[in-house]
């Protein structure tokens, strides 16, 4: 039924999920989320209860994908859908040099300027340089339970969605 | 007015739990049966008739031997299905019972996989209710135990149903042929014909919605390949073994000649559709006596001259230009 879905959004950090029900509040959306302090690598979900599961920009800064991977697939019921939204590891052909003066350089003292933390920008753009190709994700992917597993570059190859199925 | 509307809400939010209350269910939760994995893309015909399959894409891991998924087992646990409805899209964090840790992990070291064919084969039992569309893939999900959102594994909806369902019967009709090889060919030829329409029947309601689905332009490549197939399955079956241009002649005059008679069979209402077997032998006599392939499909061995080079001969001989 559209417009009837339940989401649960789950974080590590209290302050993150106390930051992102103000927004929703704000935003005029009171019923229908659910919020969770939880570890990506432990969820606190039952088995198979989920009909979908999605991650934006959080997967790199987990310490065993792999658990992140075997969490989603156990909370998942049998068909349903993992999506993963993530930077690219290696920046998109021929822009490469450009791009990286940009990362190493720029991001940081943006970063600084605005929120005065210099040094979480430079972790932001070492993280997306050791996460795994998204090639190498996807291959970790079906290991851990998923099949038809998809990717696709976006915004010219800067982001990368992987999806897949829970088998 | 919005300083208000954000303090009413604030209160509204500080009495909101900030965990989930995970609420039992009332309902006894689908079994999801064991499944043998196969590949994304399904199967041709001919790997539908073979149980080993062998090849294995990235990302499905090792694929046993595909085995047949028990349908009487299956109508008999599935529970009523409006009870599921309510169950599955009831948007409550469900802990269930029967699937706690030490069951999960049983499930994750059998072979709990789950294989496309499965969906389209229990959407297949949605169609008459719910035509082909995404609506019975979703359905024929929930019926097999699984999430209506494995339903976004067939892109094109309707059209990979109607598919699957041609690869099926076309495979099913190869089986029939196979019994029926020693008999006279173009007799076999209309039986076959005959045989393979019979197979929509089930289905006849919402066939032109499916005729419809073939033609667009996502669906059609697959579903000219099927027809393609089709034809050659049963003049492969019939007997012929030409190797000329005839092979082309025979399998178009045979195309137009199935797909006119299914066309006829759309808007027929005669009992047992007679009047569509009777239009199906009508061409058949047509095609056997008038035509310039005729020749071809009453000699269904090849190996003397086709009315093609016939005729070229003829014109070359006429200009002079072949050779004394």
């Amino acid at each position: 039924m559209e417009g009837q879905g339940r989401v649960i959004v789950c974080d590590a950090s209290e302050q993150m999920v106390d930051a992102g029900r103000e927004r929703t509040w704000n935003a005029g959306i009171v019923g229908g989320i659910d919020w969770l302090v939880g570890d990506a690598e432990a969820l606190p979900l039952p088995a198979r209860s989920v009909d979908a599961c999605t991650i934006a920009f959080g997967i790199r800064n987990l310490t065993r994908i792999e658990r992140a991977l075997a969490e989603a697939r156990r909370v998942l019921r049998p068909g349903g859908r993992f999506l993963c939204l993530e930077f690219s590891s290696r920046p998109p052909a021929g822009i490469e040099r450009l791009y990286n003066a940009y990362s190493f350089a720029v991001i940081p003292l943006l970063g600084a300027a605005v929120t005065g933390q210099r040094d979480a920008y430079a972790y932001l753009v070492e993280s997306i340089r050791r996460f795994p190709p998204p090639e190498l994700l996807a291959s970790m992917m079906g290991d851990a339970g998923f099949g038809g597993v998809r990717v696709r570059p976006l915004s010219a190859g800067i982001a990368t969605l992987h999806s897949g199925w829970r088998i | 007015m919005s300083a208000s509307r954000g303090l009413s809400l604030w209160r509204l939010a500080r009495a909101a739990p900030r965990t989930v209350s995970l609420a039992k269910p009332s309902y006894s939760a689908p079994r999801v049966l064991p499944l043998a994995t196969q590949t994304l893309t399904y199967p041709s015909p001919r790997r539908l008739l073979s149980s080993q399959t062998n090849s294995d894409p990235p990302g499905f891991g090792s694929i046993p031997p595909r085995q047949e998924p028990e349908s009487n087992q299956v109508s008999a646990e599935i529970p009523d299905s409006d009870a599921t409805d309510d169950a599955t899209s009831d948007p409550e964090l469900t802990s269930d019972p029967e699937m706690t840790s030490d069951s999960d992990s049983s499930w994750s070291e059998s072979s709990e996989l789950d294989e496309p064919s499965v969906v389209l084969e229990a959407a297949l039992g949605r169609v008459p209710a719910l035509g082909w569309t995404p609506a019975a893939l979703e359905e024929g999900a929930r019926d097999m135990g699984l999430t209506h959102v494995v339903e976004d594994m067939f892109p094109r909806g309707g059209g990979e149903l109607v598919d699957y369902f041609d690869t099926v019967c076309n495979s099913d009709l190869v089986e029939f042929l196979k019994q029926r090889a020693e008999e006279d060919g173009v007799k076999l030829l209309e039986e076959a014909v005959e045989h393979r329409l019979r197979m929509i029947i089930p289905h006849v309601n919402n066939w032109p919605q499916a005729m419809a689905l073939k033609a667009f332009p996502v669906n059609a490549p697959t579903a000219l390949e099927n027809l393609g197939l089709l034809v050659d399955d049963m003049w492969y079956y019939a007997g012929d073994r030409s190797t000329d241009f005839s092979w082309y002649t025979k399998r178009g005059l045979l195309a137009t000649i199935y797909t006119s008679t299914e066309v006829f069979m759309v808007q027929d209402t005669s009992v047992d559709f007679q009047e569509t077997w009777k239009f199906l032998h009508r061409r058949m006599e047509d095609a056997n006596t008038f035509g310039k392939a005729s020749k071809e499909f009453q000699g269904l061995v090849s190996g003397g001259v086709d009315t093609f080079s016939a005729g070229l001969n003829a014109a070359l001989n006429a200009c002079g230009m072949k050779g004394r």
